[in-house]
């Protein structure tokens, strides 16, 4: 197993690095360069041009590129246009945010879904699998940027049970601001849940039935073991095994959402800070993030193909 | 434990599946008995339900939408009128099953040992030191040459072959009173398939118990059973004991049948096997009077049937649907080929 | 000049393991195979799962990427691409699978399913071509109501029917049938058998007939090879396979068949007995240091046997 998981890994550094010169040539064909903003608009053409001959802007794109990675190493990801600050602090403060909401959505998501499905498959074609179903469906009709509108609507502003923007309460301290921390990511992450459940309920339940109708729990069932006991034993569990695959995958998902629900709870996570460094263009900041999306995605293929690998002995044993 | 004792009764067994709202039958009014030390084969093609008499026994079906009537005597009670908690404790312990298909009849994701001292857990009292034991001497007596090793092992590790054995060890893990084989070698390759007949043979000589044989090869029948109900439509159409049926077959499909198979004296390219014309009718076209099987005989004339086809008893044991039986003829060459 | 010439055909699968996934071994999946077909005739080819019989004919039909070794057809080596348009090969040789409903494409009516070959083939009109799948249609014993039917809509037999359709849609000269009837029923097996040897006496097709089930390759074939872990163990006539088998393979496949005979029981198990403790004590004598067959030796016009020369007279005597 761990062979597997090592050679997992080597395969990925082809993929980051192939990665990270994709996501450099983007940044090159931008317009503007990093001077761009950030020199004294007197300056004349001739000290520009010597500027951007000091700062090898005329090198070979692989010599730029090199000199690229060997910044990004040292933790250097250059200097934002819009705030004037290392984009390396920048990004820092609001991963954490984005973390923080993410994981809470994550958890959120599968503590409803799981159930939910497990229910739904166990007792499809009743009233309560049809309850389900049918509020996966609306869910997956409405568009998630509609939801959590109207989800800040409802319980933001009219109801005014949670806050509506920011991600900690200014005057928070202390304890507080633990508490604070989480009432800020309380609704935006109930929101995002309601969403995400809708395929992990979909996916449980046919991973239910599928299981319910197979053969080995007709073994089971021949054995004499408890409808109660077939469920824990062997339902619940073969049908968790793709659903923790789907996991990894998952992240991919949070990302992509972290980008609506920052920006209309004005959460300052990074999917937020995208958002504003693409009307800013703010070239850095959008090339740091999309590398750093990027490689959380790899992240979470690398994670859903460990997953697997551990719970599922048949891919355990190559 | 005397020989011969009668273990299971099976009176008048009807099972109807509900399909778009109706229910049809797939058998209708089966009589059986099975006895200690007794193996009854029940063959017949595809769709025969022969499987669904099996699973009816064992009370696999979802109660939703399955219909089942008639009796299943067992010990003193009927099966067929017990709850889920008390058939669970029928299941696995005195009455235990054989799949057919090994692989997916395994959970992919337990080790051998588990699944089959999971019958073990319910069943018994026995401590984790002599499920162990349990299990080992299992897997010896299916014929497995390093048990401690395949214990360990999952499923997909396992050959074809293993596979069943480990499935007959889960069936046979509580020393149940009956075993019901399902096709139990239809998988398998033909040495692994006589491998597979032997230990059930073995096993039923140190258990004395009474097998049930569901089965479509009439070879494996004809070498493995004591008594044969031969099912057509989900009817049994003959019964006897295997001698009986082989030997002086008497309803026109098990005669029919008998001639379909390759005997291997006729020429390579002239010769042609026997045919049955027509085809099984699905559950919802199946017949529900008269003789089901007089639309495949249709030179025999329609008075040679009975209205209502009941079993006629043509010697000590041995019993045939319909009278139709003492009229068929197979057609001439001829006949065939107009 | 046969029909079809295998000529030490040989497919190996390398296995992959290790860190870097290096090639460390491989399976011989067919290792050394001759065989002759000739023209008009049913070949039987007999082995067990993972004997290589499967592979030995999707080689054949050229779904399967030898390693080393010829297959001719009509004399021409057919193992590479350009031959094989030459002799108009794909058309001429077809293959029917053992399990008709996943080699059916589902999303496609019976008027595809057939008329694909014909497509690739013959450029027809689609009245001709509707023409000639109701033909088929009627050969195979069909309804034209099929027509437009799905392959669902089918029992097994029907199914396997319309893929024998598919097979002679070309008008082959070879058609490579793997376990044609394995998944069938009986009465069923019965109806595919008949049909299979009424199309070869009409149109004088051969047949290379893949099975696992000797009593149904004895009813077919007049001349038997049987396969062992990708060899031959045995090659010869009907006759001298089941009356006369010298392997030991050949013995214990031919004891392990159920025989439809009540009052042989008891004789049949105390034979099985009695090779299959044979095979345990000498099976070594029978296979090379590598648990492989030996070459074949002539043993009679027809017969050959893969053993060495001592063994055979013994076996003889």
């Amino acid at each position: 197993m761990w062979k597997t998981i090592l050679r997992r890994i080597l395969i990925m550094i082809p993929e980051i690095i192939l990665l990270s010169i994709l996501v450099f040539l983007l940044a090159k064909a931008m317009p503007g360069d990093p001077f761009t903003g950030s020199i004294n608009p007197r300056s004349s053409a001739t000290q520009i041009e010597h500027l951007k001959q000091l700062n090898g802007l005329y090198d070979p794109w692989y010599q730029q590129y090199w000199n690229w990675v060997v910044h990004l190493f040292h933790g250097d990801l250059g200097q934002s246009y819009q705030y004037h600050e290392p984009v390396t602090n920048l990004i820092g403060d609001r991963a954490i945010n984005t973390l923080w909401l993410s994981a809470f959505t994550m958890i959120l998501t599968y503590v409803i879904a799981l159930p939910l499905g497990l229910y739904a498959g166990k007792h499809d074609g009743k009233l309560p699998d049809t309850v389900i179903r049918i509020y996966t469906y609306v869910t997956y009709c409405i568009p998630f940027f509609v939801i959590l509108v109207i989800g800040l609507w409802i319980f933001g502003y009219v109801l005014n049970w949670f806050p509506t923007t920011g991600s900690v309460s200014p005057t928070a301290t202390g304890m507080w601001m633990i508490g604070s921390r989480f009432l800020h990511v309380l609704l935006p992450g109930l929101l995002g849940a309601l969403f995400g459940t809708v395929n992990v309920v979909q996916y449980m339940r046919s991973e239910v039935i599928d299981a319910k109708n197979s053969d080995y729990v007709r073994t089971a069932r021949s054995k004499g073991v408890p409808q109660k006991a077939i469920y824990k034993h062997h339902i619940f569990r073969n049908s968790l095994l793709p659903i923790a695959a789907f996991g990894g995958y998952s992240i991919t998902g949070l990302l992509n959402g972290s980008i609506f629900t920052e920006t209309i709870f004005s959460y300052p996570g990074m999917g937020m800070l995208f958002i504003d460094s693409i009307s800013y263009r703010d070239y850095t900041v959008i090339t740091a993030l999309v590398l750093l999306f990027g490689i959380l995605n790899l992240l979470g293929t690398l994670l859903s193909d460990i997953i697997l690998s551990v719970v599922d002995p048949r891919i355990r044993v190559n | 434990m005397e020989d011969g004792q009668e273990l299971l009764e099976l009176n008048d067994i009807s099972t109807s599946f509900k399909i778009d709202g109706q229910y049809y039958d797939a058998i209708s009014h089966i009589n059986l008995t099975v006895k200690r030390d007794g193996i009854l084969a029940i063959v017949g093609e595809s769709g025969c339900g022969k499987s669904t008499l099996a699973t009816t026994i064992m009370g696999l079906h979802d109660t939703d939408t399955t219909r089942i009537s008639g009796q299943a005597l067992f010990d003193g009670q009927d099966l067929l009128k017990l709850d889920d908690k008390s058939m669970n404790d029928i299941r696995g312990a005195k009455i235990g099953m054989i799949f057919q298909d090994p692989l997916s009849a395994l959970n992919p994701l337990k080790r051998i040992a588990d699944q089959i001292s999971e019958g073990l857990d319910y069943h018994t009292t026995m401590t984790s030191d002599e499920k162990h034991a349990r299990v080992m001497e299992l897997l010896s007596q299916v014929g497995i040459v390093n048990p401690e090793r395949t214990a360990r092992q999952f499923p997909h590790e396992l050959s074809g072959g293993m596979r069943q054995r480990v499935i007959i060890a889960i069936a046979i893990a509580c020393k149940p009173d009956i075993i019901i084989a399902d096709e139990p070698t239809t998988a398998l390759d033909v040495t692994i398939q006589a491998q597979i007949l032997d230990v059930l043979r073995g096993i039923q000589a140190e258990n004395h118990a009474g097998i049930i044989l569901i089965t479509h090869d009439l070879g494996v029948v004809a070498e493995t059973a004591d008594e044969v109900a031969v099912m057509y439509a989900g009817e049994v159409v003959e019964r006897g004991t295997t001698e009986q049926v082989f030997n002086n077959p008497q309803h026109p499909y098990t005669r029919s049948l008998l001639r379909s198979v390759p005997q291997g004296n006729q020429d390579v390219t002239h010769d042609d096997l026997y045919v049955i014309e027509g085809s099984v009718p699905s559950i919802e076209r199946m017949p529900q009077t008269g003789d089901r099987f007089a639309p495949r005989i249709p030179w025999i004339p329609a008075e040679a049937h009975e209205e209502n086809p009941s079993m006629h008893e043509v010697a000590p044991g041995h019993q045939v649907r319909c009278t139709c039986y003492q009229q068929f003829y197979f057609k001439s060459l001829e006949e065939t080929n107009k | 000049m046969s029909l079809v010439e295998i000529k030490d055909l040989k497919v190996h699968y390398p296995i992959r393991s290790g860190f870097l996934n290096r090639v460390t071994d491989k399976v011989k999946a067919v290792d050394g195979i001759n065989l002759n077909i000739e023209a008009g005739e049913t070949y039987g080819l007999v082995g067990e799962s993972g004997s290589g019989k499967s592979t030995t004919g999707k080689s054949v039909v050229g779904l399967e990427k030898i390693t080393s070794g010829s297959i001719k057809y009509k004399g021409v080596d057919i193992t590479n691409v350009s031959a094989r348009r030459n002799v108009n090969y794909n058309q001429s040789v077809q293959m029917i699978f053992q399990d008709s409903l996943s080699s059916l494409n589902p999303r496609k009516r019976v008027l595809d399913i057939i008329a694909e070959p014909l497509r690739n083939f013959q450029h027809l009109s689609t009245e001709e071509e509707k023409i000639r799948v109701l033909q088929l249609l009627e050969i195979v014993g069909l309804s034209p109501e099929s027509l437009y039917k799905y392959p669902h809509q089918f029992s097994g037999g029907q199914r396997q029917r319309i893929g024998i359709a598919r097979a002679v849609a070309t008008n082959p000269e070879l058609i490579i049938a793997d376990e044609p009837v394995s998944a069938l029923d009986l009465s069923v097996q019965a109806q595919v058998l008949n049909f299979m040897k009424k199309i070869q006496r009409e149109f004088g097709i051969s047949y290379l007939f893949i099975s696992h089930d000797l009593g149904v390759v004895r009813h077919m074939c007049q001349n038997i090879a049987i396969m062992n872990k990708g060899r031959l163990v045995e090659v010869g006539t009907r006759e001298d396979i089941y009356d006369n088998p010298l392997h030991i393979y050949t013995k214990r496949l031919l004891a392990a068949i159920p025989e439809v005979d009540v009052s042989k029981r008891q004789e049949r198990q105390q034979q099985r007995k009695q090779i299959e403790k044979m095979y345990n004590e000498q099976a070594d004598q029978y296979y090379d240091e590598e648990g492989l067959a030996y070459p074949l030796v002539q043993v009679s016009p027809t017969h050959f046997v893969a053993l060495p020369k001592e063994q055979i007279i013994d076996q003889l005597k």
